[in-house]
């Protein structure tokens, strides 16, 4: 029934600004420091781009769902992305301009799930100053892994669950989720996509 | 030598290794393979995948109109037998790619009388399979841009007074009297390092500017890897206070 439907999916990384800024968390080596600081700014740059790029698809705001990466079913989604977009997150000013449009937000996360990445999270961050912390980071990855996999298939249910008809779907996740995957299934997806969604390391100029 | 990347562990079902020197391997061949394929292999390819795909994760519903009389039966007589499909690209002679997919029918309807998938071993397995496409992503944006770069360095080769960077590569074996790249020279020493500045004032700006955009690209979106335990804490922390914060508001009473 929904399999001709266009779905907007927009791989996204999260900004420092997203998690607000957390000065005190980072290391003061000037070598890290120039790492972080070219990243934000590429992160910045990203948006501008998505942002340039989705203004150029005419999006009918007024009938536009957006589904967003982190934000859980909780009731008081707006409230929310507009304290997020205040901590300086350009990730939820885009949303909230989108809002001001006439797009509404949707509840896209389970929170139980949200707070399993966290608690996963927690104890990744409190044994990195221990001596295994190769051991923690393959369990975290393992863990968290298998967890992405439930919260996509949440996220899923939750579009099609919640989508009403005649609206276009816009879809904000991580680029470490599959969803999109799962998507095709249902939807035409159609990608926004500033920068090349590469996933993993590799040395480009002198492979 | 042939570099093996396993993807396989240990699980019959799954893909067998994908092996790929992605060193020796020539993108410019691959692209030129690929659309001989699809000339005159148009659906091999994909049916194939398609075919693979449906076996590891949809086989329940695939075997859902043979009775579970028939299935025990085909099981039982297919127990001992096994399937190997080889596919091997060869360079002058040396194996530069393979992908053997090797399949023991009796397990995989096994698998579907049981109702079990493996989503986290199928998810890793995706991960390996991104990892070497991305690899050789990658190199062909490398070939195309020190195409673009090798361009640049022979017109300056061609001139009457060659710029003393240009002869300083040359008798440093970077590059020879066409521009090309030779191996071991960096590129990054010549967007970001020692060399930088003269790369500056004598290639096109755009030229600088798109190397800087792949490897800033690069940078950002490979930033996230196994290997690299800095990156994966960085985000963790960075995820860490974005949950925070969203776990503070919505708990908030409204």
């Amino acid at each position: 029934m929904n399999e001709s439907r266009r779905l907007i999916y927009v791989p996204i990384l999260h900004a420092q600004e997203d998690a607000g800024r957390t000065d005190s968390i980072l290391t003061n080596k000037k070598i890290r420091r120039r790492r972080i600081e070219k990243q934000v700014s590429a992160v910045e740059e990203m948006w501008k781009g998505i942002a340039a790029k989705i203004g150029e698809l005419n999006i009918p705001w007024d009938k536009t769902r957006i589904y967003q990466d982190g934000v859980p079913v909780c009731g008081n989604e707006v409230a929310l992305a507009r304290r997020l977009a205040d901590s300086g997150s350009p990730n939820f000013s885009f949303i909230c301009n989108a809002i001001q449009e006439g797009a509404a937000l949707e509840g896209t996360e389970d929170m139980d799930l949200l707070i399993q990445e966290y608690d996963l999270l927690n104890k990744l961050l409190m044994s990195n100053a221990g001596v295994d912390q190769a051991a923690s980071n393959t369990e975290y990855q393992a863990k968290s892994r298998a967890l992405l996999i439930l919260r996509d298939q949440f996220i899923l249910n939750r579009i099609t669950g919640t989508l009403q008809p005649g609206e276009l779907p816009m879809v904000f996740m991580g680029v470490m989720h599959r969803l999109d995957k799962m998507l095709e299934n249902d939807f035409s997806v159609s990608y926004v996509i500033y920068r090349l969604p590469f996933r993993s390391i590799g040395t480009i100029y002198n492979a | 030598m042939l570099r093996k990347v396993s993807l396989l562990h240990a699980d019959p079902i799954l893909f067998s290794p994908i092996y790929l020197d992605a060193d020796k391997v020539s993108t410019a061949k691959l692209l030129a393979l690929y659309r001989f394929v699809n000339l005159f292999f148009p659906k091999m390819g994909s049916s194939l995948v398609k075919t693979m795909m449906d076996m590891e994760r949809h086989s329940e519903r695939l075997t859902a109109n043979s009775s579970p009389h028939e299935r025990r039966k085909l099981i039982s007589q297919m127990e001992s037998l096994s399937m190997d499909i080889q596919f091997s690209v060869c360079d002058g002679g040396q194996n530069v790619m393979e992908i053997s997919i090797h399949i023991v029918p009796s397990q995989v309807l096994e698998r579907a009388q049981q109702g079990r998938t493996n989503l986290p071993q199928y998810q890793a397995l995706q991960d390996h399979l991104d990892q070497l496409i991305v690899k050789l992503i990658a190199k062909e944006l490398s070939r195309r841009f020190s195409a673009k770069i090798a361009a640049g360095l022979k017109a300056l080769a061609g001139i009457k007074q060659v710029p003393a960077f240009i002869c300083q590569l040359l008798e440093m074996g970077w590059i020879n009297r066409d521009g090309q790249l030779l191996q071991g020279a960096s590129i990054d020493d010549l967007l970001t390092g020692r060399f930088r500045d003269q790369f500056e004032q004598l290639m096109p700006k755009e030229l600088l500017q798109e190397g800087m955009q792949i490897r800033d690209t690069i940078e950002t979106f490979f930033a996230i890897s196994q290997d690299d335990a800095d990156s994966l804490i960085q985000d963790a922390k960075r995820r860490h206070a974005l949950l925070e914060i969203t776990l503070r508001e919505t708990r908030r009473p409204c």
